[in-house]
């Protein structure tokens, strides 16, 4: 039995408390989870693991278009009206 | 610029932040989109104070979907006031996105690194992240550098293979307890990083088991007591149990008394007999005539458990009988079963009338052997024990026994129920008992 707390509320800090006779392990996402879990529940430290979650990552760096311009009443162009109205709009 | 937000349409999310945001942005002359990906209970307040052609609510999208929109965007904003470890903030880095983020203890700061991955301000500071975006807008190199810098710091800490592989892992070595795990380099616990060498799992149930093994032997190491197959006593791990988990195993069925003794059953529960919570009876005079039975008066201990040697108990089983009738103290006895239960976490309290119902509207709940159930003992003895005669004698029992007292479902498959040939279950008298009652069952 394995719980999987994933965030950071006293609700699943609960649980582990209250079920840890039968949890085997503990797996955290980050180092708050970790060390807030271990506080309540320091005998069982040994049992608490900080798994980051997998996160699909994009292959480069993704290419930038150019600043989009201020949008102003002066300066509607394309660009602009295709981001955004003018305030006057709004 | 071209901003996002991706989450759960709540105040808690800080979202009615993002109008005053998109204000502040637009004093400072600041041009933008933005993309709203989520719904949530106060989608329609959010819709009604933030309106313009320049936001979009796209509502919920596949997961899938929202990773494409994302690389369409320079910044992911979000002004949360509690968060978890939000996985939008981790994919929308993983897609170079910039986030500008509540610094929140939990996640988000552990996440971001203020002026190189991302940016991060307080809850409710409007103004400093309208600052934060108005300069990534400024300066597009640095809007590219940070966003590289963030995609490169998902790619080294939330690579999906490598967090899968060390899950895997994790999963592995609690399963099998003892097997040496071997963590990816990028996990850690608590005690520090796991990456490099193997070791030796300190999972919850090989501690359980080693602290079972452990308080076992003190009283039955000099008889040599080990993890054989039967009875495994090491299940009796809670020293508050102590006392009470008195469990008399009693291996029956001397009809095939030359059988047990060539497959050492008798002797394997000999073994046990050093230790005062074991006794072993070997009953030749009722075993020669029924096929599993007991004598109530020679039971001693608090809970008894009436054991066939046909069957296998696995190591959980005592511990997970035990803990039912402790969590159910209003119950007589605990009972575990293959398939009848219907799914729901146990011990569940079953009352007189419930077990009634499973047993007669439901999907059965008698057709047991005495195995499948540890008894209180003082309920077994006023039950009177398994009648020794009698075709139903198991289901007459249950029957009665169900019918007195609370009985405390257990988890299923407890056992090894072991099929072989010359069982009673075989016989034509049983398969007429059984047969008739699944068409009873039928006919409902």
């Amino acid at each position: 039995m394995i719980q999987i707390l994933h965030g950071d509320y006293d609700y699943y800090y609960d649980l582990a408390e209250r079920h840890q006779d039968v949890i085997d392990a503990f797996i955290v996402g980050g180092r708050t989870l970790e060390r807030k879990l271990t506080a309540r529940l320091p005998e069982r430290a040994r049992d608490v693991y900080r798994l980051p979650y997998g996160i699909p990552v994009a292959a480069g760096s993704t290419p930038r278009p150019p600043r989009v311009r201020p949008n102003c009443a002066s300066c509607l162009s394309a660009a602009c009206t295709a981001t955004r109205a003018s305030s006057t709009f709004r | 610029m071209r901003l996002l937000f991706v989450g759960r349409l709540h105040r808690d999310k800080g979202v009615f932040d993002l109008p005053l945001i998109d204000r502040a942005l637009d004093d400072r002359g600041i041009a933008v989109t933005w993309t709203v990906i989520g719904t949530g209970p106060d989608e329609p307040a959010l819709r009604d104070a933030w309106t313009g052609a320049h936001v979009s609510f796209l509502r919920r999208r596949a997961h899938e979907e929202v990773l494409a929109i994302a690389a369409d965007h320079d910044a992911f904003v979000l002004p949360s006031r509690f968060e978890g470890f939000p996985l939008a903030l981790l994919e929308a880095m993983g897609a170079g996105v910039v986030p500008v983020a509540t610094r929140l203890e939990s996640g988000v700061a552990e996440s971001i690194t203020d002026g190189t991955t991302g940016f991060l301000r307080e809850a409710g500071d409007i103004a400093g992240f309208a600052d934060a975006i108005a300069a990534l807008d400024r300066d597009r190199a640095r809007l590219a550098s940070m966003a590289d810098s963030a995609r490169r710091h998902v790619a080294a800490h939330h690579d999906m293979r490598t967090c899968t592989d060390a899950y895997q892992a994790l999963f592995r070595a609690t399963a099998s307890c003892d097997v040496p795990v071997r963590p990816m380099s990028s996990c850690r616990t608590a005690r520090g990083s796991i990456g490099a060498g193997s070791r030796t799992s300190p999972c919850g149930r090989s501690r359980l088991i080693r602290r079972a093994q452990g308080e076992w032997s003190d009283a039955g190491r000099a008889a040599g007591l080990g993890a054989d197959d039967g009875v495994q006593p090491r299940a009796l791990h809670r020293r508050r149990h102590r006392k009470r988990a008195r469990t008399d195993v009693h291996r029956l069925r001397a009809s095939r008394r030359r059988r047990l003794l060539h497959d050492s059953t008798v002797a394997i529960a000999r073994r046990y007999e050093s230790d005062p919570r074991v006794r072993v009876i070997v009953n030749e005079r009722i075993a020669a005539t029924i096929q599993t039975g007991i004598t109530p008066s020679r039971s001693p201990g608090t809970l008894l458990q009436v054991h066939d040697s046909d069957d296998v108990m696995y190591p959980h089983c005592l511990a997970v009988m035990v803990r039912a009738l402790d969590m159910i103290p209003e119950a007589g006895l605990a009972l575990s079963a293959h398939h009848a239960w219907s799914g729901a976490p146990t011990p569940i309290a079953s009352t007189p009338r419930l077990s009634y119902c499973r047993e007669f509207l439901g999907f059965g709940m008698f057709s047991q052997g005495p195995s499948n159930a540890l008894f209180r003992t003082d309920v077994f003895r006023a039950l009177g024990g398994f009648p020794e005669v009698g075709r139903t004698r198991n289901l007459a029992f249950w029957l009665h026994a169900c019918r007195t007292t609370t009985v405390a479902l257990a988890a299923a498959d407890l056992y090894w129920y072991r099929v072989h040939e010359g069982q009673h279950l075989r016989t034509a008298e049983s398969a007429f008992d059984l047969a008739a009652r699944r068409r009873f069952r039928g006919r409902r």
